[in-house]
């Protein structure tokens, strides 16, 4: 809002002076530069308060100045809104009435009428006779002459000296009221009491004297700070006073609106103070004007915008109407006095329209001023095609850009940052309205006056030579025209607008245009608006480029160039815009790399063709001296719109390691037909992934035609190393490893090249064409054009020859998968088992058969799996016949083409049949090329079961012992004549024997050895030892497949104690003792567990047993046998049943009487009538008397028990001796 | 006496990418050319493309299923952007002259206001939709072609009954009309 005094634009608050608070400070500058410097003096002998107290509360009361807020009607941190204006003790107030200047001679001797010096009616007054309004006047208001003036003072708390001080307070403040009242200015007085540090009792009674004496209201004029506020208290207390006495100050800005209506009312022009001697004098109209003007003031003084709105645009009706401006003389500065003060009315009515959030309103509002004074200036003024005019829009389009902002309006909020406002309700519903209308952030006004800025200087430039030269220089004839035909308001003559070159340069359009545009700039970025404010910044660039301000627009343009939207979205025409002015800074700037850069874009078709550019890389820097240093550039291919495009092609989508794969890379250039051809130095192709080593392609010159729009060629590959980029170290380094072709590297516009190679594949992996590099290295620059291959989902084209071709219909065709090389070598078990078997050591051979045409080296790991696996070596005999043994990695070194070699694996016993599996793996690379590992794996399924299973059965036998008596005494004899029993053991013996049938599950015979039982465990306090009562043959017992073997085994076991009754068992282990073959192989034990034998001893039982009569053939003994082990007496009944098909001799029914401890022995003759065969059933019945329960006969050899009976075995005839 | 009227200065299709797909200009009174330049026209529409953006991320209660943008922005007090997006992406801008035809008072009577009502756009959108939508009929356009995957740029449509249509739109177009011949 520059160009208007910023008393006439500034919002106003009430004016608040607080006098003596703080350190006393200079007079104010403004108070005597103004021009007031006659007024009423206010003085004061009391010193400034000048303690802690006073500056905090300082703080808080300057804390409501509202001067920086933002203009509108929300009510934020403070709701007091004052112009806070802080001064020491001594103030001026400008008089009210101007002072009677000296008395012309002879004047009548009436009173003359004083009016206020700013009046028109005052001689001397910049307004007099006929102006408008001096901003003095707002300026008198709002900052000199207050609403309210707040005297500070310190109450004293000593008492000695606090009637002396009381009393000069009460004439200080009655000094000041008076002084005040004389001023004729209603200002409110108000007296602040600051209380000394100590707590007075006497203060409420001196305040009241205070009081009385000085006639203050002690609601409203007259605070109190009681002593030792805390800092909360201190700002309460100014929030307080201040809410006291803003409606005060309301009241007082009240009461001048009342005055001035009723001036207005009056309807007559007041008498002037002397005769002007004129008859240019303000029209009545003109006074309404004034106090309109006035009445919207006072009411922006009190916060009221929708009064001052009604008040200003009064007043703007009748200024710009027939009486006012229209009858003011356009050659008149009058005149522009008063469009000013049409301005001002509309800033003013603008920002209270904002105030309520009128924002249609408001635009339509600038419209409307802008459509009158654009009216009045063609009728009445100089046109609206001057300089003038069009520097008035744009000031005047800036002018609403600031009230928006200062406006601070929610819609534009950062949370909300709208666009445009939405419509206000001041729209009905339907209404048609402008697209304008709707009010646009402020970044669209600056914008707008950007426009009209632009418009101001092709005006000014194209000014006639003869109304620029100075005053001075001119014909007066000149001169005079010259004022009817430029609109000078608001700005500068036409020879200060833009002199002839030799007056000096005028104004500097671009500063301003640039400032504008920057403004905008930050309003359209903080709303991310990036296309406008890429929009922008080519704006800036072309001013720079008007000033020739070549390192300015290369600042701005350089950035812009790279990172500008308009690239990817393909707005082509823009590209080139910013493009052309780039290079045409840079070449001013010498910055080289631009011009290359931005000349390898500008090639591309997409473009407009210059007709007169030569559209050749290679003369891109020609004639420029700017450039100093040699550029090098690097180009991707994203960031610019270049018109080389490529891809690259695998024929196949995979291959193996060592294999040549064949690919292609092809390039098209879309380039404006007229380009020069382009030579690349070299192409080189990188690849991701190790499997292909990057493609260096250089240039080579030859005479073959190359102008075909295909051009395909066949290149062929050596090796070579890439020279290291980094010097430093270049002795170690000597680069990477490459593959190098060469061929003619030119592309000619529309042409396109397609080079096939063949590029051998290293390791396996995803081999994937990463990038190409085209580099053109010139004596006058270096540029590397990087294309990146990115996956594309259209198929690509793979070129048979220059015209024919086909489609790859793989997605990704300049991906790559590199398998890894087939092994020849191979691994093989030899001379494997048919089965094998738990408990026996294995060995596994595995031959190694280099099957490759070179000589291997060879590494060879083993890795078994499965639970439990055994633990297994590795051994090699190697030439050397020394044996190398490893666990699970062994190297065999080298083996010869087609040699071959065996290792052993050898496995320890396993004790569980189960599964394991067997994987042998080979590593082993070529002695040629020792880079590449190759492997293979070869593995096999172990399996291995139990050769035996087996079945047992336990039943008692007779022990040959007799049992200790308790009835009759027996000295130790050797009764048993077999094994000595231990006599450690105290409790009956008992005989078992253990039958085991134990059958061969293998696949081929097997050879026992030996078949034995061990006992593992006893529990149950006995003693134990076994008798084996077969022997196997020497040299093993042959056992078939499938075939089952017996064998039996005595037990004898005796408790520990004899009366120990408690149940025992018996763990014990079946160990068969074999091996595969006959012929001394080695002997393995397979252990089989026998289930638990449980060894009763406290029960009565029945044994019985048979013997075969030496005498009379055929005669069987049988011997029933009753144990009673328990300490009872027991009777059993006894009862033989006769049979058909025997005959027997004993007791066929008795009762037998069994002492403790005791057993007896029953013994019948049977003559059986078979031979040959089982006999029976015998039924012999053991009845327990007592229990009434029958004892069950346990069998033993050469018996067996049936469901009826026994059944005895009964030899043939003419054997039986043998037994 | 004769005043002033809206008309269309340009109608613009961009593709999915942000790419101008078309720009069709129309002249303006009283000199009867296009009130900007090619390059500010094209500046012009990529300017809205942020408005878009901003718009689509906004929150709003009422999802905006219709497509219709409104008024995007007014660029000074003569011209003024309102904007359409097709669910595929595809976006319509029609710049307004708002003084680009002169009509005799009487026609200006006539319920052609100086001004634009809410919606009175839209005949202009449904009409380039439909305009949009025979061309994407053919066969033989590949829109993948005009706002390739990738994400950059495209080509231009220059389909020459398209073009046409748009043209008609354009020149048929007035404030108030029901429908735009198409």
């Amino acid at each position: 809002m520059d160009g208007y005094e910023p008393e006439f634009v500034t919002h106003n608050l009430p004016l608040l002076v607080l006098a003596g608070l703080g350190p006393e400070k200079p007079t104010e500058a403004t108070n005597s530069t103004s021009g007031w410097e006659t007024g009423v003096q206010i003085t004061s002998q009391i010193p400034p308060v000048e303690t802690r107290d006073a500056d905090v509360l300082l703080k808080h009361f300057e804390a409501n100045d509202g001067r920086e807020l933002a203009w509108n009607g929300r009510e934020e941190n403070v709701k007091n809104k004052f112009w806070v204006k802080s001064v020491g003790r001594g103030y001026t107030i400008p008089p009210r009435h101007a002072q009677v200047a000296s008395k012309p001679e002879g004047s009548p001797a009436s009173r003359s009428v004083l009016h206020s010096p700013l009046s028109p009616l005052t001689p001397g007054s910049r307004v007099f006779p006929d102006g408008l309004i001096d901003p003095r006047w707002i300026q008198k208001h709002q900052q000199i002459v207050p609403s309210a003036y707040i005297s500070f003072y310190t109450l004293s708390s000593d008492p000695s000296l606090s009637t002396l001080h009381d009393n000069q307070l009460k004439t200080d403040i009655n000094h000041i009221k008076n002084v005040l009242a004389q001023s004729g200015y209603r200002t409110r007085f108000i007296a602040v009491l600051l209380s000394e540090l100590k707590d007075q009792p006497d203060v409420e009674e001196r305040l009241a004297i205070i009081r009385k004496a000085t006639g203050l209201d002690p609601k409203t004029s007259l605070f109190f700070l009681p002593p030792q506020s805390s800092a909360v208290e201190l700002q309460a207390f100014a929030e307080v006073t201040l809410s006291t006495i803003y409606p005060l100050c309301i009241e007082y800005y009240r009461d001048l609106s009342k005055h001035s209506r009723r001036k207005r009312n009056r309807g007559v022009v007041p008498p002037p103070t002397a005769p002007t001697g004129t008859s240019q004098t303000l029209s009545s109209q003109g006074w309404n004007v004034r106090y309109d003007f006035k009445l919207g003031i006072f009411a922006e003084f009190r916060q009221e915008a929708d009064a001052a709105v009604r008040s200003y645009e009064n007043g703007y009706e009748t200024l710009l109407g027939t009486d006012v401006l229209e009858s003011i003389a356009s050659w008149s500065p009058r005149w522009n006095e008063a469009r000013l003060l049409a301005d001002v009315l509309t800033i003013r009515v603008i920002r209270c329209l904002l105030w309520t959030g009128n924002t249609t309103a408001a635009v339509r509002r600038w419209q409307l001023h802008y459509d009158r004074i654009r009216d009045l200036v063609d009728r009445r003024g100089k046109g609206s095609s001057t300089y003038g005019w069009h520097a008035w829009v744009s000031r005047f389009s800036e002018i609403m850009a600031q009230l928006i902002q200062r406006a601070d309006l929610a819609d534009f909020s950062p949370s909300n940052s709208l666009i445009y406002a939405p419509a206000d309700k001041t729209v009905s519903v339907g209404e048609r309205l402008q697209p304008w209308e709707y009010l646009h952030h402020p970044g669209y006004w600056y914008r707008a006056a950007v426009g009209h800025a632009c418009i101001r200087r092709d005006v000014a430039l194209a000014m006639p030579e003869d109304d620029r030269n100075p005053p001075g220089q001119s014909p007066a004839s000149q001169i005079a025209s010259r004022a009817f035909t430029y609109d000078t308001y608001l700005c500068p003559e036409p020879h200060e607008e833009n002199p002839l070159p030799r007056y000096g340069k005028g104004v500097d359009h671009s500063a301003i245009i640039i400032d504008l545009l920057e403004k905008a700039i930050v309003e359209f970025d903080a709303r991310s608006q990036t296309h406008l404010v890429q929009e922008l910044s080519l704006q800036i660039a072309n001013e720079s480029i008007r000033s020739k301000d070549w390192p300015s627009v290369l600042r701005v343009l350089r950035p812009l160039w790279q990172k500008m939207t308009y690239r990817q979205e393909g707005y082509w025409n823009i590209v080139e815009e910013i493009s052309w002015s780039l290079r045409n800074a840079a070449a001013h700037t010498g910055d080289g790399g631009s011009i290359i850069a931005v000349d390898w874009e500008l090639m591309n078709q997409s473009f407009k063709l210059q007709p007169k550019w030569h559209y050749d890389i290679a003369r891109s820097l020609e004639g420029l001296d700017t450039v100093k240093a040699k550029p090098a550039v690097v180009l991707r291919d994203q960031d610019v719109h270049s018109f080389l495009s490529g891809t690259y092609i695998f024929e196949k989508a995979e291959g193996k390691v060592g294999e040549l794969c064949t690919s292609q890379l092809s390039f098209t250039s879309t380039a404006l037909p007229t380009a020069a051809a382009i030579t690349f130095t070299e192409i080189i192709i990188d690849f991701e992934g190790n499997s292909i080593k990057p493609v260096v392609l250089k240039h080579k010159l030859d005479n073959q035609d190359d102008s075909a729009p295909v051009q395909l060629s066949k290149i062929s590959l050596t090796d070579g190393f890439i020279p290291s980029t980094t010097s430093t170290d270049d002795s170690t380094e000597e680069g990477r490893p490459a593959h190098f072709g060469d061929d003619n590297l030119t592309l000619r516009p529309g042409q396109t090249r397609v080079f096939e190679f063949g590029s051998l594949l290293r390791e396996a992996g995803e081999a994937r064409a990463a990038t190409a590099t085209f580099r053109i290295a010139s004596d006058s620059f270096d540029l590397d054009y990087i294309l990146k291959f990115s996956g594309t989902s259209t198929p690509e084209f793979w070129w048979n020859n220059t015209t024919k071709g086909r489609r790859v219909v793989r997605t990704n065709a300049s991906t790559f998968n590199v398998l890894p090389k087939p092994p020849k070598m191979q691994l093989r078990f030899v001379s494997l088992k048919e089965q094998y078997y738990t408990n026996e050591s294995i060995t596994l051979q595995v031959e190694i058969l280099n099957g490759e045409e070179e000589d291997s080296i060879a590494d060879i790991d083993l890795r078994i799996t499965g639970e439990n696996a055994p633990v297994a070596t590795l051994r090699h005999t190697a030439g050397t016949d020394v044996d190398i043994e490893a666990s699970t990695h062994l190297a065999l070194g080298k083996i010869a083409s087609a040699a071959s070699t065996t290792v052993d694996i050898l496995l320890s016993a396993v004790d569980y049949p189960a599964v394991h599996d067997v994987a042998i793996k080979a590593s082993y690379s070529l002695v040629s090329d020792p880079e590449t590992p190759i492997s293979c794996v070869v593995s096999m399924q172990l399996p291995t079961i139990s050769p035996f299973e087996a079945n047992y059965d336990f039943s008692p036998r007779v022990h040959p012992d007799p049992w200790p008596s308790f009835f009759n005494h027996q000295e130790s004899t050797d009764a048993s004549g077999g094994i000595q029993p231990d006599t450690s053991a105290k409790g009956l013996a008992q005989k078992w024997c253990l039958t085991s049938r134990y059958g061969s599950f293998a696949a081929q015979d097997l050879y026992i050895e030996d078949v034995d039982v061990e006992v593992i465990g006893q529990n149950g306090g006995i003693k134990c030892y076994t008798v084996k009562t077969a022997s196997i043959p020497e040299g093993g017992l042959k056992m078939m497949p499938k075939t089952i073997e017996e064998a039996q085994f005595s037990v004898f076991t005796q408790k520990n104690s004899l009366d120990d009754r408690g149940t025992a068992t018996l763990d014990v282990s079946l160990a068969i003792k074999w091996r595969r073959d006959a012929n001394g192989a080695a002997v393995n034990t397979t252990v089989l567990p026998v289930p638990r034998l449980l060894v009763s001893s406290s029960e009565p039982r029945v044994l019985a047993t048979i013997s075969y009569s030496t005498a009379i053939p055929s005669l069987i003994h049988f011997d029933v046998m009753i144990e009673n082990p328990s300490y009872h007496f027991l009777t059993f009944g006894l009862n033989m049943e006769p049979s058909e098909d025997f005959a027997f001799s004993g007791v066929k029914q008795s009762t037998l009487q069994l002492v403790p401890l005791s057993r007896r022995v029953v013994r019948f003759q049977l003559l059986p009538s078979v031979s040959g065969d089982w006999l029976g059933p015998v039924r012999c019945i053991i009845r327990d008397r007592y229990f009434q329960k029958v004892l069950k006969i346990a069998p033993t050899e050469g018996m067996k028990i049936e469901k009826d009976g026994m059944l005895i075995w009964v030899p043939p005839l003419g054997e039986d001796l043998d037994t | 006496m004769t005043t002033a009227i809206p008309s269309i200065a340009c109608l613009g299709v961009i593709g999915k990418n942000n790419n101008p797909l078309h720009i069709h200009t129309f002249p303006s009174a009283p000199s009867n050319t296009p009130i900007l330049t090619a390059l500010q026209f094209s500046l012009l529409l990529s300017s809205t493309l942020d408005i878009f953006a901003a718009r689509s991320k906004a929150p709003s209660n009422t999802p905006n299923l219709s497509g219709d943008f409104g008024l995007l922005h007014a660029i000074d007090e003569r011209l003024a952007a309102y904007g359409f997006e097709t669910n595929t992406g595809i976006k319509f801008v029609a710049v307004v002259d708002m003084r680009g035809r002169i009509v005799s008072e009487e026609v200006a009577a006539k319920g052609m206001g100086l001004g634009l009502r809410e919606g009175e756009m839209k005949v202009i959108f449904k009409s380039m939709q439909m305009a949009y939508i025979r061309l994407l009929q053919n066969p033989f356009f590949d829109p993948d072609e005009y706002s390739p995957p990738t994400g950059l740029g495209g080509k231009r449509i220059t389909e020459r009954k398209f073009i046409e249509d748009i043209r008609r739109i354009g020149e048929t177009w007035r404030p108030g009309v029901a429908a735009v011949a198409s």
